[in-house]
């Protein structure tokens, strides 16, 4: 009878520390939240439909040969290009394309220039513009513009080089992700973005870029760019002149600090093997 | 027997050398660098090449003088794709030439790198000033390429600081859209541009480089190409 309930007990606790075993090793996908201040990011559209970015005025630089004459205006360089002006207008980008999109002059000017190997690269309502396309928009208002949306992969910054402007300039990453049998994600790990990080996060084969979902405003002199990423075996990829590139991951310390289950498991478990020993000096004196 | 081996060499080691021990005299002034790793490079201008068929005896270096640049120092630079490796060399024009093409050996402690390397992945040029100066006129110089005469069209290597288009225009407007570099570790030149000779304005060209990055034209440089008089192709 004795033995009977010392071997389940035993069954008990080798099983709650089984749970915790596995609570821990189970791998849990994770999604980063950065959050960034930057003067400029690149965009790979998801779809073609995935973003249309409204504008009240925009300017389309169309380039022509350094010899030919043509009609330039005040937005773009009249060395290379012809201006064309826009009012109203809303700007779709080609799925395959790859999208830059920047602050000159002091932010007086939003410049976005799309790349699609020879192909369309975005519409402007109806028309299409070919690649590569350079579109300004002059005097950017963050009231005027509002939330640009996000869909695709991103990178935020770039490293910094001769005549690079297009810097991040200060932000925040966080890790997260949901604990096994838990409803709500939560905060694994954070860390700091410094000037002139370049940031982006990719698959498990760090080449990847994931998708991620956000958006970017304007934000006094520069863009505030927010993403999220879907869940999955990801990492950060931290780029920093100088130094090799950077995988950000989570490790299982870190995980199991934020895990309550874990927590919980853990100190339940040493509680009640202690009740355990406990009980048995008492009820079972030296010597029985 | 040891004395008269040697000896039946030396009528070998006497016969005249290519020409070029002639027409280039090294001035001492030089220097050449393997590295690890390389992550920058600043020059615009990395080289200025030509095509041809691989040279049967590589590593060989073949250089243009201009004619004009008769008696005058000229420094010859090379840097691999990946920046690792770079050379500079200082010779003096002989006073006699009259310009053309002309076969180098390579000066090197790096022969069996240089050998594995294509024209591709070399770029060299010449320049019209001693070493460490920057102000000379530049000439074509192309590693491991056999002997050329009067190119279709010069390949010009240029390191367009992360630009998305590049394009050079001579005096004439005519413009030269450059290709970007697709393989390798681009620290040196990651564009490149076939010039035609047809556009070039003996003996000096002024061409300069356009660049366009993320949507915007960045800062205009030139650079003076020197043809010299070279016969078009008949």
């Amino acid at each position: 009878m004795r033995t009977d309930y010392r071997k389940y007990l035993g069954y008990a606790v080798l099983a709650l520390g089984l749970l915790v075993v596995i609570a821990v090793a189970v791998p849990r996908e994770r999604s980063f939240l950065v959050n960034a201040r930057t003067q400029g990011f690149t965009l790979q559209p998801q779809s073609h439909l995935s973003q249309v970015w409204p504008f009240a005025r925009l300017a389309l630089c169309e380039r022509r040969s350094a010899s030919s004459g043509g009609v330039p205006g005040p937005f773009c360089d009249a060395r290379l290009f012809n201006q064309v002006l826009f009012d109203d207008a809303s700007v779709s980008f080609a799925s395959g394309s790859t999208v830059q999109v920047a602050l000159t002059d002091g932010g007086d000017a939003m410049v976005i220039y799309v790349r699609n190997d020879g192909d369309i690269a975005l519409h402007i309502d109806d028309k299409a513009v070919g690649s590569p396309a350079t579109l300004v928009i002059p005097a950017p208002q963050s009231s005027v513009i509002g939330a640009l949306p996000l869909s695709g992969r991103l990178t935020v910054g770039n490293i910094p080089a001769s005549g690079e402007d297009q810097l991040l300039e200060a932000g925040e990453y966080q890790i997260r992700g949901r604990p096994l049998l838990s409803p709500n994600a939560v905060t694994w790990a954070e860390g700091r973005l410094f000037p002139g990080d370049k940031v982006s996060v990719v698959a498990k084969d760090k080449a990847i870029i994931r998708e991620a979902i956000g958006h970017a405003s304007l934000r006094d002199g520069a863009i505030g760019v927010q993403f999220l990423t879907e869940p999955g075996n990801s990492y950060l990829k931290l780029e920093r002149l100088g130094a090799e590139p950077n995988y950000v991951g989570v490790t299982w310390i870190q995980r199991s600090l934020a895990d309550p289950l874990i927590i919980f498991l853990s100190v339940f478990l040493a509680l009640l093997v202690a009740a355990i020993d406990l009980f048995q000096r008492i009820v079972r004196p030296r010597g029985d | 027997m040891r004395i008269s081996t040697l000896l039946s060499f030396l009528p070998l080691l006497a016969s005249p050398a290519p020409a070029l021990s002639e027409v280039l005299s090294p001035t001492g002034v030089g220097h050449e660098v393997f590295q690890e790793a390389a992550k920058i490079s600043g020059r615009a201008v990395a080289g200025i090449g030509f095509p041809g068929p691989r040279h049967g005896d590589p590593p060989a270096m073949t250089v243009f003088i201009p004619g004009d640049w008769r008696g005058e120092t000229v420094c010859l630079e090379t840097i691999s794709q990946d920046g690792r490796y770079v050379s500079e060399w200082e010779y003096v024009v002989d006073g006699d030439w009259t310009g053309g093409f002309l076969d180098l050996p390579a000066r090197t402690e790096y022969p069996a790198y240089l050998k594995d390397q294509d024209a591709a992945q070399l770029a060299a040029l010449i320049r019209r000033s001693a070493c460490g100066q920057r102000d000379g006129g530049l000439s074509a110089a192309a590693w491991n390429i056999g002997a050329a005469s009067a190119p279709d069209a010069l390949t010009v290597e240029l390191n367009s600081l992360r630009s998305d288009e590049v394009s050079l225009v001579s005096p004439n407007g005519d413009e030269v859209t450059c290709q970007p570099v697709e393989t390798g570790y681009r620290i040196a030149f990651d564009f490149l541009c076939s010039v035609p000779t047809a556009i070039l304005t003996p003996p000096v060209t002024h061409l300069e480089i356009l660049r366009i990055r993320g949507g915007r034209v960045q800062p205009v440089q030139g650079f003076d190409l020197n043809s010299g008089d070279v016969p078009a192709r008949p």
